[in-house]
């Protein structure tokens, strides 16, 4: 079967596909907030983190994340044009976050703090791919390269790239992800063991993810709350081993839109909030990995986002629905 | 003329069936060949000769969609006529499309032989597992053959939206492709 096959055999599909696809529609937004998903999510503010007990003070600052800045100079998008289209698939979780020359004001680290071999890595990691998309900007619309199978999830389009992942990784004492398996329901994620990701009464209304060779994944799927909050979220958690070289990033602009705190989870971890009108970010550290999870509003039946709830409480509430603790010591 | 009367004059075989027909989709039926096709004549004559198939099919028929039944004979029409030759020389968006589709094809050392009838029900189970906004951007583009431009001023979404999810439905097409693959 080839993809010109496949192509003719969607032909053959039950009239209602073709029926709701010429009649249903996905509303544009309403009253005074703007249809809208954010191209950028995160924020750092500077962040005073105080361990009970401990007499270290554990400050997290913007600059702590943050692994490239170009607030001074906003580095135009290699496609003419298309900045935004960088933008957004840049703060999108696949691993072929496309390389090059961002638009975003700063690149954060979902990796690892400042210092941590995975975010030094991701550092020279994205100042290499600029630099070489630049000398070489025709490469990423090439089919010529075969990816070796190990290295499939990391953009490479040809062997120098592949082989700049090997000097990293060593240079770093990190290793490769692996081949990824995509999980697409929540039986396959439970089947997998990664369904303890959730707390136990919690029942996603969809749950999918992507399950690398060395553990670290990606798991996302959509809760639903009622009383207090009435409003369904979608959620994406990277659950990465702090040593996977991983690529993937977030961009961020306007973080001063964010309000940002400290909450204890139910196990016990520390993690740090952040919450604007149309995102909320967790990140929690454990014993083996770095987890981040970025939570967005899923749109009402009309297709019309109508914004997150303006309350701290809400994202503390989300981020009960989810367990922290390192899968491996379970 | 509501489409339940339209079928209607089909069965009476009272040709005024056709006339209501391209009066109430000839436009959009045109409109769809013209993209697979790139070709204004052969458009015209695939609008044409889905008629006369609509015709030789009604009765027995009596599509309950029937928009969808026009135009899934007019695409398959239109497939038929496209000479792929020709389009790849010139870059179609068609052959763009049929490229992407290669993306959600398994592995060949896992591949079996997948009769029709299969491959629509897998089809069909990947396009129920998909949220209702990925469903429509994926069939507005692999049915309907629209470009991703069209897409994003039709639901009023960024194009970089468009192409994320696209991205999506194709990975997720590739894992339910391979899994029936693996398990025949």
């Amino acid at each position: 079967m080839t993809g010109k096959d496949l192509f003719i055999a969607l032909g053959n599909i039950s009239p209602k596909y073709y029926d709701e696809a010429e009649n249903d529609t996905i509303a544009s937004s309403q009253g005074h907030k703007s249809l809208r998903r954010p191209l950028l999510i995160a924020a750092v503010i500077a962040l005073t983190l105080l361990l009970v007990g401990c007499a270290v003070i554990y400050v997290l600052s913007l600059e702590r994340l943050i692994v490239v800045d170009h607030t001074d100079e906003m580095v135009s998008a290699l496609e003419n044009g298309k900045s935004e289209t960088i933008l957004d698939e840049s703060t999108e979780t696949l691993p072929e976050i496309t390389p090059g020359p961002f638009v975003a004001e700063k690149v954060l680290s979902i990796q690892g703090y400042e210092g941590s071999p995975a975010y030094n890595a991701l550092q020279e990691w994205l100042t290499y791919v600029t630099d070489y998309i630049i000398r070489n900007p025709e490469v990423r619309f090439s089919n010529d390269f075969q990816r070796p199978e190990a290295y499939t999830d990391y953009p490479c389009y040809s062997q120098e790239m592949v082989d700049k992942v090997d000097e990293i990784c060593s240079k770093y004492g990190l290793h490769l992800l692996g081949k990824s398996l995509f999980i697409i329901d929540a039986e396959g994620m439970e089947a997998n063991g990664l369904s303890d990701v959730l707390s136990e009464e919690v029942a996603p209304r969809c749950f999918y993810g992507h399950l690398y060779q060395d553990g670290s994944f990606v798991a996302s799927g959509e809760l639903e709350f009622s009383g207090d909050y009435e409003k369904i979220v979608q959620f994406q958690m990277h659950n990465i081993k702090k040593d996977a070289f991983y690529t993937v990033h977030l961009g961020l602009n306007n973080i001063s839109n964010y309000v940002q705190w400290n909450y204890t989870t139910q196990d016990g971890y520390s993690a740090l909030l952040a919450l604007n009108d149309t995102t909320g970010l967790i990140f929690v550290e454990n014993e083996g990995r770095f987890i981040s999870i970025i939570i967005d509003e899923v749109p009402d039946s009309n297709m019309v986002f109508t914004g997150l709830p303006n309350d701290k409480q809400f994202l503390e509430k989300v981020c009960d629905c989810f367990a922290f603790s390192d899968l491996e010591n379970k | 003329m509501e489409d339940a009367k339209i079928i209607a004059l089909f069965w009476e075989r009272n040709e005024l069936a056709v006339k209501e027909t391209d009066t109430a989709y000839g436009g959009k039926l045109y409109g769809l060949s013209n993209r697979i096709l790139g070709n204004r004549e052969d458009a015209e004559e695939s609008v044409s000769d889905t008629y006369m198939e609509t015709w030789k099919s009604i009765p027995p028929k009596q599509p309950t969609y029937f928009y969808a039944f026009l135009a899934s004979i007019c695409r398959n029409l239109s497939l038929n006529r496209l000479d792929w030759r020709m389009a790849a020389k010139r870059n179609a968006e068609v052959v763009a499309l049929t490229q992407e589709m290669e993306s959600c094809i398994p592995d060949r050392r896992q591949e079996s032989e997948i009769d029709r009838r299969e491959l629509r029900r897998v089809l069909e189970s990947f396009l129920e597992s998909l949220s209702k906004e990925s469903r429509l951007i994926f069939l507005r583009r692999y049915l309907y053959v629209d470009s991703v431009a069209e897409i994003a001023q039709r639901y009023s979404i960024s194009e970089s939206k468009v192409k994320t999810q696209l991205h999506r439905s194709r990975q997720k097409l590739h894992t339910y492709l391979e899994k029936e693959g693996i398990r025949v």
